[in-house]
């Protein structure tokens, strides 16, 4: 396998390299010789390969250590490093290196790219979209930057440019990463069924390749679920499993249904696995919810007090993890006014729906319902199809005395999706009675 | 320059970190096994491989068991690790796969042969490929089977020449397939006029030494002169295992050519444009195809066009290509050779007519198909093939081999090295005055054929590799 994904580009390669060498020759410095195009969100490939690259490049960097492009190459094997252990520290060996790479060589393209990727990484939204456009500027006719550009966009709430950037991105190469992104588009604007269609076109490009077509199947179970398909939803993910066994967000998203189904013990389990194989905040959150649920409070509370943990890791390598933790701490009564703090600092840096939200449900929770309203009519600007985000919106006008509107929202909200969430389906059903 | 850049040592060092990198460049293969992102916002894949789009390897040459046809391959997915589950490789139902035909030198198809691809499942209840041994191409052990739509458009007219055509299955052991060649005989399909078609997966019939190359460009033979010298060795191929899959047309030479017996040939795949919303806010869900990945000559994109181009170099069509033609006047390869091996003479890194006329607008009085430059393969259909083929081709005077099309075992690593070092040989240098610097027409990786044999008869691509005897 391993073998595989690493020659995979095969005869493509041998020349990138050459080539590379010939544009040293040529300029004298790294610029256009980057060999890797789009090495920005470079993955799959079993662990070893990665490091592998890591141990080859600093080989390197050891007989000249002024060899930006070999920084960068370094930057983008550590970021690799980072999403197949789950080990935050690699963002900062990623970040050291990458910085390290532009000081030498500014127009390295690969060492951009992997800094924007980087940023996106790191919530670090504004510095991400300036990384892009950087990209761009250096290579107008490729068709990953707008993916970066694109990305930086959405989560700063600048929808309509954001989606600008993903057409071009789709127009100039449709495949799985611009098709994915015209999906989440059009999921983002309520159009669920264009979505699931997209993300179709993107499962059949992955054809043949088992973490991409894990991928896909994941994100395609995850649009019937919110809309409530949960049987499709389910197949979704057990193609995902069949694919690639074991594979993390499978096994997270099959707990949601099998709790979903009322089998708490089972969902459990999968939930176990997931956090074994890494230990994601997001899924030890839903481990605590699950036990909490399950009436088994002192080990809901252990996998709480890891995810703070957890969390301060990720900040202490750079993360911006200000919306997550405002939402943890809202949904789970923890330090409520702090958290309001913090999600007030998320909204105004990142300014999209979801910080929206947060903020909304903060302030509602915090007692500050007329605040609130503005913020969740922000958060459902576009139309999104989204049961949590209608779940707030229906407390919060439940909080300011309408009635109706609070019955219509949390009614939509189930409606959508019966089982949006482990912790507050239940309560939106016992508010309508 | 910057100081870092001006000795050989430290070029060769910054050499080897970007081979390396070239190394990485393979590893972005996708989203990730276990792609753990700290984020909860959504993290789409920027990935750079698409194997389904990925046209590998192009070959066409008069079919050496019915000379009066033309058998082309289009190879995509490359690198199939035989053993390959629980994944395993299909083309990309959505996507659409082209064999395109010039055949009157202005560089825009004549003819073209469109696949389409589709995927069906017998029981959605179960992700298994099989349930039992695959005894033939209707067999219900078979889950997942693959079937194509072959369409030959020639102007705007379009003929169906097969609907649901079958592909057969992988090549998966002795317990699934144990016939395997059985089923892959039944999945050629005789259709009329004389055409032939084939789709499904083969051996990968591309060699190389790549470990040797990525490693500062090393030919294993040479080692002996490279700037980093160690001792020399035979190649190693490291394409040998693996599996691609393969369309393989084979039509009558009559059904191709105009009125010069010439044709430019090259492949496609394309994929549907997909936006988020229409210009007037609806949503249209399917657009018109975009071709993401094309192949005439090989080794083009990765070995002349420069990275930040290669994304527009691949949805360009050969009509204009003219605008790339700087990258062939001007190799940056040709200037590499010399720092590699500072014993070897140095080719002229521009003005290099001879790659214009080899890779663009074909080679006079053996493949020229007039002024207009176009990546095209192209193959003069008059000269019979040859009874014994030579792995250098047109180099040691087999007219039949590449340059003028490719042939399966045509070793073209050798042929585009020693073109591109100025080593064309003393036949073509009496022929055609083409420049042949010593000892720059003996380079080559070492790796002079594919590990598995050919066959004399259509597919002619030898089976695939099975999954349950795979080293790997």
């Amino acid at each position: 396998m391993r073998r595989r994904l690493l020659i995979a580009g095969a005869a493509a390669v041998i020349a990138a390299a050459a080539l590379s060498l010939g544009n040293v020759l040529r300029e004298g410095h790294g610029a256009g010789a980057t060999p890797a195009p789009a090495a920005v969100e470079p993955a799959a490939a079993g662990t070893s390969s990665a490091q592998e690259t890591v141990e080859r490049v600093q080989a390197g960097l050891r007989a000249n250590p002024h060899d930006g492009h070999a920084y960068a190459l370094l930057g983008v094997a550590y970021e690799q490093r980072a999403r197949e252990t789950g080990d935050s520290t690699y963002y900062t060996k990623a970040g050291g290196a990458l910085h390290r790479a532009l000081s030498l060589a500014p127009k390295d393209l690969v060492a951009t790219n992997g800094l924007g990727s980087l940023a996106l990484s790191r919530h670090r939204f504004r510095e991400a979209l300036t990384l892009g456009r950087k990209a761009h500027r250096l290579s107008p006719t490729t068709a990953l930057t707008y993916g970066i550009v694109g990305d930086a966009l959405v989560e700063l709430g600048r929808y309509p440019a954001a989606f600008r950037a993903y057409d071009t991105m789709a127009t100039l190469k449709p495949g799985l990463a611009s098709y994915s992104r015209i999906s989440y588009g059009r999921e983002l604007l309520g159009q669920t069924a264009g979505a699931i269609q997209a993300m179709q076109l993107a499962v059949d490009a992955a054809t043949s390749e088992p973490e991409p077509t894990a991928w896909t199947h994941w994100q395609l179970g995850k649009l019937y679920w919110s809309v409530g398909r949960i049987d499709a939803a389910e197949h979704e993910y057990r193609a995902a499993l069949a694919a690639f066994p074991g594979y993390v967000y499978g096994l997270d998203a099959l707990a949601q249904v099998e709790a979903a189904r009322g089998h708490n013990a089972t969902a459990i389990s999968l939930e176990n696995r997931a956090v074994d194989e890494i230990p994601l905040p997001q899924f030890v959150g839903l481990l605590g919810d699950l036990y909490r649920s399950a009436g088994r409070p002192a080990l809901a509370r252990r996998q709480y007090r890891l995810v703070r943990v957890i969390q301060r890791l990720l900040v202490a390598n750079g993360v911006k993890t200000d919306l997550e933790t405002a939402l943890f701490d809202i949904d789970h009564g923890i330090r409520l006014r702090h958290a309001l703090v913090l999600a007030r600092r998320a909204e105004a840096d990142r300014p999209s729906i979801d910080g929206d939200d947060v903020l909304a449900w903060a302030l509602a929770r915090n007692g500050r319902c007329g605040e609130a309203l503005h913020w969740s009519r922000q958060a459902l600007r576009l139309g999104t199809h989204d049961a949590l985000k209608l779940f707030h919106r229906g407390m919060i006008e439940r909080c300011l005395g309408h009635v109706a509107a609070a019955r219509s929202y949390l009614h939509s909200a189930l409606a959508l999706n019966p089982h949006f969430s482990v912790v507050w389906s239940p309560v939106a059903r016992k508010v309508l009675g | 320059m910057s100081t870092a850049f001006r000795s050989k040592g430290s070029l060769a060092v910054t050499a080897l970190a970007l081979l390396a990198g070239a190394i990485a460049l393979l590893l972005v293969a996708g989203p990730g096994p276990q792609a753990a992102k700290a984020s909860s916002h959504r993290e789409a894949p920027l990935i750079a491989t698409d194997p389904t789009a990925d046209n590998t390897d192009l070959y066409a040459f008069v079919s050496p068991d019915r000379p009066d046809t033309v058998t082309i391959v289009a190879n995509y997915i490359p690198f199939q690790e035989p053993a390959g589950g629980p994944n395993f490789f299909n083309f990309d139902p959505s996507a659409l796969y082209t064999i395109h035909v010039d055949n009157n030198g202005d560089g825009r198809d004549d003819v073209a042969y469109n696949f389409r691809f589709s995927t069906e499942t017998r029981n959605p209840n179960t992700f298994l490929y099989n349930t039992g041994p695959i005894g033939s191409l209707n067999d219900p052990n078979w889950n997942v089977r693959q079937f194509y739509t072959l369409t030959r458009v020639a102007g705007h007219h379009e003929t169906v020449l097969g609907s649901h055509l079958p592909s057969p299955p992988n090549n998966i052991g002795p317990r699934s397939t144990p016939n395997y060649g059985s089923l892959a005989t039944a999945a050629v399909n005789t259709l009329s006029g004389g055409v032939k078609v084939f789709a499904g997966q083969r051996d990968d019939p591309f060699f190389v030494d790549l470990g040797s190359i990525f490693d500062l460009g090393g030919l294993r033979p040479f080692n002996a002169l490279h700037l980093i010298p160690l001792p020399p060795a035979p190649g190693v191929d490291d394409v040998e295992g693996y599996n691609v899959h393969s369309i393989v047309l084979q039509v009558p030479i009559g059904q191709l050519v105009d009125s010069t017996p010439t044709i430019g040939i090259y492949a496609s795949a394309d994929r549907p444009k997909l936006r988020i919303l229409r210009a007037d806010g609806r949503q249209r869900n399917v657009g018109p195809f975009v071709q993401v990945s094309r192949l005439g000559n090989p080794l083009i994109n990765e070995a002349l066009i420069p990275l930040g181009e290669k994304d527009y170099w691949n949805r360009e069509d050969p009509r204009d290509d003219s605008q790339f033609i700087g990258h062939y006047l001007n190799p940056e390869l040709a200037a590499l050779i010399h720092v590699l091996y500072p014993s070897l003479p140095a080719p002229p890194a521009s003005g290099r007519n001879d790659l214009v006329s080899v890779l663009l607008t074909g080679v006079p009085s053996l493949n020229f198909t007039g002024p207009r430059p176009s990546d095209e393969l192209r193959l003069n259909t008059s000269i019979p093939p040859s009874p014994n083929p030579d792995r250098l081709g047109v180099l040691n005077g087999d007219f039949a081999g590449f340059p003028n099309g490719r042939r399966l075992g045509d070793d073209v690593v050798d042929i585009e090295l020693r073109a591109i070092a100025c080593g064309y040989g003393p036949i073509l240098h009496a022929a055609l005055g083409l420049c042949d610097l010593q000892p720059n027409d003996q380079l080559g990786d070492g790796v002079d054929g594919n590990d598995g044999s050919f066959l004399s008869t259509f597919p002619y691509v030898a089976p695939p590799h099975q999954g349950y005897d795979s080293h790997t």
